[in-house]
């Protein structure tokens, strides 16, 4: 049956740039499930807006919907969608539109929490949720009204692997079901056995892409760096400690001293919700309703506003930092405020092949696009210590690899750079692991070395 | 065929005439200055009129605004008040008629603002008259009033192209303001 249609869809930002949709044909019937993969900033996620009717602006070409057609759209940045202020309140507010009695919801609510694998209290705020653990939550809010199309853009990059796991089997109910899927995603393989379409958006058209080999996507990108480099000074020191909020059970505890030294890149690897995004803002200074640690970066205990140009801080959300009108301007704006060379914002452009976005406003960029912009504008003033927190959420190949160039360029110049992941970054030659497993964070080296022991 | 205002110009408009409403009566500014109360009216007229970019926008504004304000009873002027925010803005709307397309963004801003301002002051020199003051010192009252609030509406009306270009960056307005 077909659920929906598209047709001779022509779609653009604006008179003055190039259509990002040019013709497009897509029809998508019950049951089945279909991956499209694309450049950062091709048109994935606007196609996915189309298709769920939210798209404010106008475009050209036929949709058809069909009457049982009820669609569930988890969007790449879960923050975007989020409604109420506590996880049961969030998931019931579909069903409530749907005008389910009250009586019957509470049971929906937490089956829908359970298929997706988030074990929490209907009162949990959401705020107190992590990124990936927000992604789950819009799954359950979209799965509790059952949609005959659930659009997913992004899964694999918000989700740790046990997340990717959990939500393969309930894709894959869903389509037993009759449910029709379509995702957006840079790394199809993670859903190889489910997808029965592949489709490739190119030049503003859909082309049918081909089968990804499973976990192709590490092997594809094989970088190396070019400098050798040789750890040096210790720009943060971490003492043994517990790691918890104020009035709250501890996080994770860390029963070893750590320490970043400047010259290496360290990757910081956990679970969602195992804290890591708030290790790295206690390490910049910006963590609030934090206890004291022992903690202290470029032999200062972390505070806002004193290190100036050398600390970064890369946030997850990266529209949380992008202010400016054009993207040259974000770029040079820290650039300007530490009287740095202005140049360094156009060359990092050129290095990363974006310089026909310079003129583009950030705030209309994609979400992958803005991550690079952000990451960019902290790139280009070569700070001690650079902290990432998940940095290639979003990016397609050709930007994850201009990225770990510009990583290992900025080590090769002596910075420190720390960054958080769901998994490990085969793709990226970092000098040491920490993780962040079954509440403790330890050095990987320090694994290894158990490991081989044992 | 388009409707005139689509519900989210109603929002943006209903938007604008409540916040300025609540700002003039939160503020209660005490400044002493004759004619500061033209920098908020003339700066939410005018976003109004480059966000919405309809005549009539400033217009609805203007009224609205006049009915928040009697209803809440902010202002001194019971229901002459209406007439207090709809006059300025009615003038301008007016104005603009003629005026669409002859100036740059920037221009059209100081133009409509003065013209707002006018208005203002017009409606000041009336009830003078209709009070019984000589008409010297009504129009002496009435140039006064026209230079104090007319620097106001200037200042924010030289706001207006930096406030627009930022909401277009942000992908808050369709189309770059011009």
């Amino acid at each position: 049956m077909k659920l929906i249609a598209l047709e001779g869809i022509h779609f653009g930002y604006g008179s003055d740039q190039s259509e990002i949709l040019d013709d497009l044909t897509l029809v998508i019937n019950a049951g089945e499930c279909h991956c499209i993969n694309g450049a950062t900033g091709s048109g994935k996620s606007s196609l996915l807006h189309l298709m769920s009717g939210q798209l404010s602006r106008p475009f050209e070409g036929d949709v058809y919907r069909d009457p049982s057609l009820l669609i569930g759209l988890v969007m790449q940045d879960p923050n975007a969608q989020v409604l109420r202020q506590n996880v049961g309140a969030e998931i019931a507010f579909g069903l409530e539109n749907l005008g389910v009695a009250a009586d019957l919801m509470v049971e929906k609510v937490q089956h829908s929490l359970r298929r997706v694998g988030l074990y929490t209290s209907l009162d949990t705020p959401v705020e107190v949720l992590s990124l990936g653990q927000k992604y789950r939550l819009m799954m359950a809010a979209q799965l509790v009204f059952n949609p005959t199309l659930l659009l997913l853009d992004e899964p694999w990059a918000q989700l740790d692997d046990s997340g990717v796991k959990e939500l393969n089997c309930v894709l894959k109910s869903l389509l037993d079901e009759g449910v029709a899927i379509v995702m957006v995603e840079h790394n199809p393989s993670a859903f190889v056995d489910l997808v029965e379409h592949f489709w490739l958006l190119e030049n503003g058209k859909l082309k049918a892409g081909q089968r990804p080999i499973a976990d192709s996507a590490a092997s594809v990108l094989n970088i190396s760096a070019s400098v050798n480099h040789r750890p040096s000074k210790v720009v943060a020191k971490l003492a043994p400690h517990q790691f918890r909020f104020v009035d709250q059970d501890p996080l994770f505890s860390c029963l070893q001293p750590l320490a970043l030294s400047s010259g290496e890149i360290v990757a910081l690897v956990g679970d969602n919700g195992a804290g890591k995004s708030s290790l790295l803002k206690t390490l910049a200074g910006i963590q609030a309703n934090i206890t004291h640690l022992p903690i202290t970066v470029l032999d200062k205990r972390p505070q806002l506003g004193i290190y100036g140009a050398d600390l970064g801080l890369l946030m997850q959300r990266p529209n949380r930092q992008l202010f400016e009108q054009t993207v040259l301007a974000e770029l040079q704006f820290s650039l300007k405020r530490f009287k740095l060379p202005l140049a360094r914002a156009e060359q990092i452009l050129a290095e990363l092949g974006l310089q026909d976005l310079a003129e583009c406003s950030p705030h209309k960029l994609s979400y992958g696009q803005q991550h690079i912009i952000a990451l960019a504008s902290l790139v280009c003033l070569r700070p001690k210590l650079l902290l990432l927190d998940d940095p290639f959420a979003g990016l397609d190949k050709q930007h994850v690899v201009k990225v770990v160039q510009l990583l290992l360029q900025l080590r090769s110049q002596g910075s420190c750079i720390l960054l958080s992941s769901h998994r490990s970054v085969p793709f990226l030659e970092v000098d040491r692991y920490w993780f962040i497993d079954n509440g403790y964070l330890r050095d990987g080296a320090e694994i290894t070395e158990q490991a081989n022991v044992g | 065929m388009k409707s005139p205002f689509d519900l989210q110009d109603a929002l943006f408009i209903g938007f604008c005439a409540t916040l300025l409403v609540v700002l003039k009566s939160m503020l209660r500014l005490k400044l002493g200055l004759s004619g500061h109360s033209m920098f908020l009216m003339t700066f939410f007229y005018l976003i109004c009129y480059g966000v919405v970019n309809r005549v009539g926008a400033m217009t609805v504004c203007g009224l609205l605004a006049g009915l928040v304000a009697m209803m809440l009873s902010v202002g001194k002027g019971g229901p002459m008040i209406l007439l207090k925010f709809g006059l300025p803005a009615m003038a301008m709307d007016f104005a603009l008629l003629f005026m669409s397309g002859v100036f740059n963004l920037r221009w059209r801003s100081i133009v409509l603002a003065l013209i707002g301002t006018l208005a203002w002051a017009g409606k000041g020199l009336i009830s003078n008259l209709l009070i019984g003051m000589s008409g010297q010192v009504a129009l002496a009252e009435f140039g006064l009033s026209f230079i104090q609030g007319g620097m106001f509406a200037l200042a924010a009306a030289l706001l207006i192209p930096t406030v627009l270009s930022r909401l277009h960056a942000h992908d808050l307005l369709p189309n770059r303001p011009e």
